[in-house]
């Protein structure tokens, strides 16, 4: 393969890119800090916030080793949903969150491509780390794409759309209790 | 070593949480009860076309289950017979054959050895191939579109095997004309504990709902006083059922609506319902719709529509594989809702699924402790007032289904299979035991 | 050996991505890619199998076992562990019949052919 090749996206201006790269830190920040309920308001009411299940497939199938829209998934929540997810972690009674896990997001690799719509297709990696009691570690890594719609709020955009996929296919954890 | 009769005691209600820890009761339990029992595979649905495989697991053997040429299934270790690696690293798909990718010894779909390389220079054609297969699972048995295998010639049929259980399990296996079908792609997760706990809690544990599972009621409903409504299902009366190891627990609903699914759901249950009360019966439709286990790991919850394998991984470690099914042929928006509620409540980020996990590995890590893993467990719930055929319900049943009749009925099971007990003693045994319950209730 | 064109199998016999066996001594198999068919040797010259039961596409064939792997058109060796080409034959349609022949004595001195322009192409 030569250089000519590798498709270059569209870039979005050093300003844009800035303005989503913070967004997106502070969207993290807000899940670090526990403050869930602030969180949700970042995302649009017709929001879907999806993270399908993956399996190993042979190298004919590997086109399909992602789970599709009617297929298993770890999340398929729409705004309501993430209410109540929200409602859950701060009723004080979620214990696999009470007391809470302790998170450390890290975000990199953010490529923005802006579409027709104005919206901005956004995808990320991540690596978000979870601390729980005393010796419980889990370590959740994967790609994430944003539709991010521009919003008239402080922080500039809302999430319309989340899609998140993990490498892993069994998932090294007893449960995904947290945000991703 | 350890003596079986001393670590549980079913009829006292008593466990020796060492079981949950010992290494040795655990590669013990892999010969006796896991290599003994019929054990889940796979859904029809999962294999729709020749060639259709699944790499699965029976305990910690690995397992292809083949859809073959003729439409049958044949299951077969998933290990080269030259140096034991597996033969197929895909986790589903379509095959034409499984090759070794270590010395290239390759097998046709129904696991016999059809090539090895160089057969005639390095093994000089002497090689019998026929006798080099991997090793089949002898018997396989198709219940009602559900798969089961078991390596054991000598276990009872599976029909036997279920015995009472046969008419829970139709509740679920049985409900609908066209039957079910699984969701694509499988949940897969790790926890850090004894397999058992989770089979456990699914044949008999109704008890841990209202206070492990509080906040899932939160995340389901806004409106507190809805919530208390469907919190307050548990408050209505309920049953249990144990028989063989298994286990089935269920409140009684006064209707098929509301279901957990919503409001889609709820519609094809009404246009549906004659056809579900002709198949089960009103009573058995309404009423055996719960959670349940199949001994030793399979399991299901029926108002969540999830049923699962607890894979054992060594005393302190699962891995669970977990699949929605769906009634076949309901309308797409029907399967939705149905799909929705699967992955919104049990699945490793479900809302009361997430807290499962917490109460299992908690009570694993503090069994690290050589006083705790000493210090006996209370399942005397309910014990003495067990009966039979209780409104009509076949075998073993509790009056209410806050009970650990279930509980103690596995571990019974599992005790008779651990102490090396043959099929055919077992059986004997229970009809004893069964002989002395009757004429103490009676 | 017969040098006359023999019927085969009809267009319909054969899916696409399938092929039709033809149990002459060696056996050929009838390959359907697209809309295109081919005839070649059955057997794959890696190890003893056959490429009847094999994956089908894009005018190659790749043999399950140890993915040795053949252009349909030419039987030339894409992927190793095979490094001998298949045997082709030729090959027509007439309606919806396929008809192929099979020349030994050609695919000889074909192979005979490759054989020298490998060696002329290693000197």
């Amino acid at each position: 393969m030569t250089t000519e090749t590798i498709p270059v996206p569209a870039l979005v201006g050093v300003e844009t890119q800035h303005r989503i790269e913070q967004f997106l830190y502070a969207e993290a920040a807000l899940l670090d800090d526990h403050r869930f309920t602030e969180w949700l308001e970042l995302f649009t009411d017709d929001v879907h916030y999806w993270l399908p299940t993956r399996v190993t497939r042979t190298v004919r199938e590997r086109d399909i080793e992602i789970a599709g829209p009617d297929g298993a998934a770890f999340f398929d929540d729409d705004k309501a949903f993430l209410a109540g997810r929200v409602r859950r972690l701060t009723s004080g009674q979620a214990w696999s969150e009470e007391p809470p896990s302790r998170t450390r997001r890290l975000l990199t690799n953010v490529r923005a491509t802006e579409l027709d719509s104005g919206e901005f297709e956004v995808r990320v990696n991540f690596h978000v780390l979870r601390s729980r009691l005393e010796l419980h570690q889990d370590s959740f890594s994967g790609e994430r794409t944003d539709l991010l719609r521009p919003a008239d709020t402080p922080l500039g955009f809302r999430i319309a759309r989340r899609k998140i996929i993990l490498d892993t296919t069994t998932l090294p954890a007893p449960s995904i209790s947290v945000f991703l | 070593m350890f003596d079986i009769a001393d670590l549980v005691q079913p009829d006292k209600g008593l466990i020796d949480p060492s079981i949950y820890t010992d290494p040795e009761i655990y590669q013990a339990e892999l010969a006796n009860v896991f290599a003994r029992s019929w054990l889940f595979l796979a859904h029809d649905s999962q294999l729709p076309k020749k060639g259709s495989f699944l790499q699965t697991y029976m305990a910690e053997d690995p397992v292809l289950v083949v859809r073959q040429r003729d439409g049958s299934v044949k299951a077969f270790l998933n290990q080269c017979r030259h140096r034991g690696m597996r033969i197929c690293r895909a986790d589903e798909g379509v095959a034409k054959a499984f090759t070794c990718s270590y010395h290239g010894w390759a097998y046709n779909i129904a696991g016999e050895l059809v090539n090895v390389p160089m057969e005639d220079r390095a093994y000089h054609n002497e090689i019998d191939k026929s006798q080099w297969g991997p090793r089949q699972v002898p018997r396989i048995h198709n219940y009602k579109g559900f798969y089961f295998g078991t390596w054991d010639d000598e276990a009872p049929s599976f029909e036997e095997y279920l015995g009472d259980m046969a008419w829970y399990f139709d509740a679920m296996a049985d409900r609908y004309d066209d039957g079910l079908e699984l969701v694509p792609g499988a949940t897969k997760w790790v926890i850090d504990a004894n397999w058992k706990f989770a089979a456990e809690q699914f044949a008999s544990d109704m008890y841990h709902v209202p206070i492990s599972h509080s906040s899932g009621f939160v995340a389901l409903f806004d409106d507190p006083e809805i919530r208390a409504l469907a919190a307050g299902a548990l408050a209505a009366p309920g049953r249990q059922f144990s028989g063989n190891g298994h286990g089935s627990g269920f409140g009684l609903r006064p209707d098929l609506v509301p279901d957990p699914a919503g409001p889609d759901f709820d519609a094809f249950l009404i246009e549906r319902r004659e056809e579900i009360y002709r198949r089960l019966g009103e009573q058995r439709a309404l009423a055996v719709y719960g959670h349940n286990t199949v001994f030793p790991n399979f399991s299901w919850l029926a108002t969540n529509n999830t049923m699962r394998v607890w894979h054992p991984r060594g005393p302190g470690r699962i891995e669970v594989w977990s699949w929605a099914y769906l009634p076949k042929n309901a309308p797409e928006e029907a399967k939705r809702a149905s799909r929705l509620n699967t992955v919104r409540t049990f699945s490793p980020a479900g809302v009361f699924e997430t807290d499962d996990g917490e109460n299992w590995t908690e009570v694993q890590q503090v069994l690290r402790g050589h006083i705790a893993r000493q210090t006996t467990f209370n399942a005397q719930m309910g014990l003495g007032h067990e009966q039979r055929d209780l409104d009509g319900m076949p075998g073993r049943t509790a009056g209410d289904m806050f009970t650990e009749m279930a509980g103690r009925g596995m571990y019974q099971r599992w005790a008779d299979l651990m102490s090396g007990l043959s099929w055919q003693e077992i059986a004997e045994l229970d009809k004893r035991r069964r002989e002395q319950e009757e004429a103490k209730q009676s | 050996m017969s040098t006359s064109w023999i019927r085969a199998c009809g267009i319909d016999d054969i899916d696409d991505g399938e092929a039709f066996r033809l149990d002459t001594v060696p056996p050929v198999s009838v390959f359907r890619s697209g809309d295109e068919f081919f005839c070649l040797d059955d057997t794959c010259t890696h190890e003893d199998y056959s490429l009847a039961d094999s994956w089908v596409e894009d005018c190659t064939v790749e043999c399950p076992l140890h993915q040795a792997k053949f252009c349909l058109r030419t039987g030339a060796v894409l992927a190793q562990p095979a490094t001998r080409p298949l045997a082709t034959h030729e090959i027509k349609v007439e309606g919806t019949d396929i008809y192929v022949r099979i020349d030994r004595e050609r695919e000889e001195h074909r192979e005979e052919e490759h054989r020298e322009g490998a060696h002329h192409g290693a000197a």
